[in-house]
């Protein structure tokens, strides 16, 4: 295949790649923001998605569409729910204490991923797509008669993977809507700027944190189950979007809605182009080297605020 | 009626109050006055619930805020404005106006009656707090207070760093909340803002009240506000 249709395919995988990463990143940052919490567990509530998602989906057992359709469903309200559950019983009890936060957050690791193994076993389980029909994808080259479209070998993409794409723009939309239109999105933006100011306005803080951490493990979750036609389900599945989504928040800026989007597609995009055209383990390093250089040169991230 | 009565409160284990005692009844505004570090602003908060009591107690109308959590205080009508105002600062003044009028289920009426208090603010409903003059900001914290109909009002020096003109603003709302029945405690440094409005001072010293005085003994004995102020 010619460089330009190999990068179009690199990119539309990037592309992919961008979307889940927005959701599991819009999750923790959602978090971080709200609540000043770095959960190390956001990870685990993404391999949580996908197991439910699979246990879903194989126990109805119908046309995959209607598992898939139910399994977006279920898997982000089980997970929400437990995270929130989670936030109520061990969170809030040690008070939200930075560094006991991120004792408890990585114990929770570990409870989720050992409890996951044990009870769903070692193997990596697929979730059959709800569609998958290849789509042929063409290009331009320059002819003599000036610019052509032709079908080169290979390039192509499947309907499902077009759809995550599309799938995580809504969501993504969806949420910011819901941030900035409606009464419990302003609560939770008061409630991020100044909390004590919130609870002097009557805002209950407490019930609001237990939301927003369900809310942001029901995102990772929706990720999850988006994903997972695609990469299957596994029990150690949640180390790599925990990693790619700290890196996302932290080059967007800490707490940064649109600097988490603007990040995803970044990191995502060049995952995917430097996946397709060197090595996945590359692409790791040099976003791992990006977040070195931000934290150096610019540490509040592309749209973060410096703080006060 | 608010009543404190005998208050200790402690950051951590350093204490900062150690017997506040106060009475600031509605229709009257009460000046909470002493030095720098003399513990007026902790005295708020710990009305407000921000800082837990270790003794004592706090009372409205017989009912004790000090075992409420602050969300229950604030839809008890108790309105705050706090010291450098705390507006919620990246949002609109359409959205903080909203926040306060949540607090206790307040609806349009009651924005369009502070909106017609500062109808500067109704210029200004799409603009970012944090984008305001000084003087707007607080009149947005104080509409962002008066969204409640208070019952209790607690200032905390609401004219400070304020134009002339925008601090007579201010004292003309605090002085038609008196009117409307609300029960005003006010921490304020300047002199004349406490002779011209308020009822009863009440002095505290190092986290511990010394002394309770009227208005009218307040402007007949020229001596009181330097010998506890030092001014």
């Amino acid at each position: 295949m010619d460089f330009g249709p190999h990068l179009m395919l690199a990119m539309l995988e990037g592309a992919v790649t961008a979307a889940i990463l927005a959701l599991t990143a819009m999750g923790l940052s959602v978090v971080f923001g709200v609540m000043r919490v770095v959960n190390v567990a956001h990870g685990e509530f993404y391999m949580l998605g996908a197991v439910i998602a699979w246990f879903v989906a194989s126990t109805l057992g119908t046309h995959p569409a209607v598992g898939f359709v139910a399994a977006l469903v279920i898997a982000p309200l089980l997970v929400g729910a437990l995270a929130a559950l989670i936030d109520i019983t061990v969170l809030q009890r040690i008070g939200y204490d930075p560094e006991r936060t991120i004792v408890a957050t990585i114990g929770l690791l570990y409870i989720l991923q050992q409890g996951t193994l044990m009870t769903f076993g070692p193997d990596a389980r697929p979730v059959a797509p709800p569609f998958n029909t290849r789509l042929a994808l063409p290009f331009v080259e320059w002819g003599e008669n000036g610019l052509a479209l032709y079908w080169p070998w290979g390039l192509s993409i499947t309907s499902y993977k077009l759809f995550v794409t599309a799938a995580a723009a809504v969501i993504l939309i969806a949420l910011w809507l819901f941030m900035t239109r409606t009464r419990a999105g302003l609560i939770m933006r008061a409630t991020q700027q100044d909390s004590a100011m919130a609870r002097a306005f009557g805002i209950p803080v407490a019930k609001v944190y237990a939301l927003v951490f369900g809310l942001g493990a029901a995102l990772a979750a929706m990720g999850a189950v988006l994903v997972v036609p695609i990469q299957q389900a596994h029990y150690l599945m949640g180390g790599d979007p925990l990693l790619l989504s700290f890196i996302v928040v932290i080059i967007g800026g800490l707490g940064s809605l649109p600097g988490t989007v603007i990040a995803a597609l970044l990191i995502g995009m060049s995952d995917g182009v430097i996946s397709v055209f060197f090595s996945p383990t590359l692409a790791k390093i040099l976003a791992t080297l990006a977040v070195a250089m931000v934290l150096v040169f610019r540490p509040q991230g592309l749209l973060g605020k410096k703080p006060q | 009626m608010l009543e404190i009565a005998d208050i200790h409160a402690a950051h951590g284990r350093v204490p900062t109050l150690t017997g506040v005692s106060l009475r600031a009844r509605a229709g009257e505004i009460t000046c909470l006055l002493g030095r720098n570090g003399a513990g007026k602003t902790t005295v708020m908060r710990c009305i407000m619930g921000l800082l837990p009591i270790t003794a004592g107690a706090i009372m409205l109308d017989g009912e004790a805020l000090h075992t409420l959590p602050t969300e229950q205080i604030a839809r008890r009508r108790v309105g705050y404005i706090p010291q450098g105002r705390r507006l919620f600062a990246e949002l609109s003044v359409a959205e903080n106006i909203e926040i306060g009028l949540m607090t206790c289920g307040e609806g349009r009426d009651t924005r369009d009656w502070v909106l017609d208090i500062f109808p500067r603010l109704r210029e200004r409903l799409g603009q970012r707090a944090e984008t305001l003059s000084g003087g707007e900001q607080q009149m947005l914290a104080t509409a962002r207070a008066l969204c409640l109909r208070p019952r209790v009002l607690l200032l905390d020096e609401p004219t400070e760093g304020l134009q002339p003109s925008m601090i007579e603003q201010i004292r003309q709302v605090v002085l038609r909340m008196k009117a409307e029945g609300v029960a005003v405690v006010l921490v304020e440094q300047r002199m004349e803002a406490i002779l011209s409005m308020a009822d009863h001072a009440a002095f505290i010293e190092t986290g511990r009240s010394i002394e309770t005085v009227s208005a009218a003994a307040l402007r007949a004995d020229p001596t009181i506000l330097p010998r506890h102020l030092g001014v």
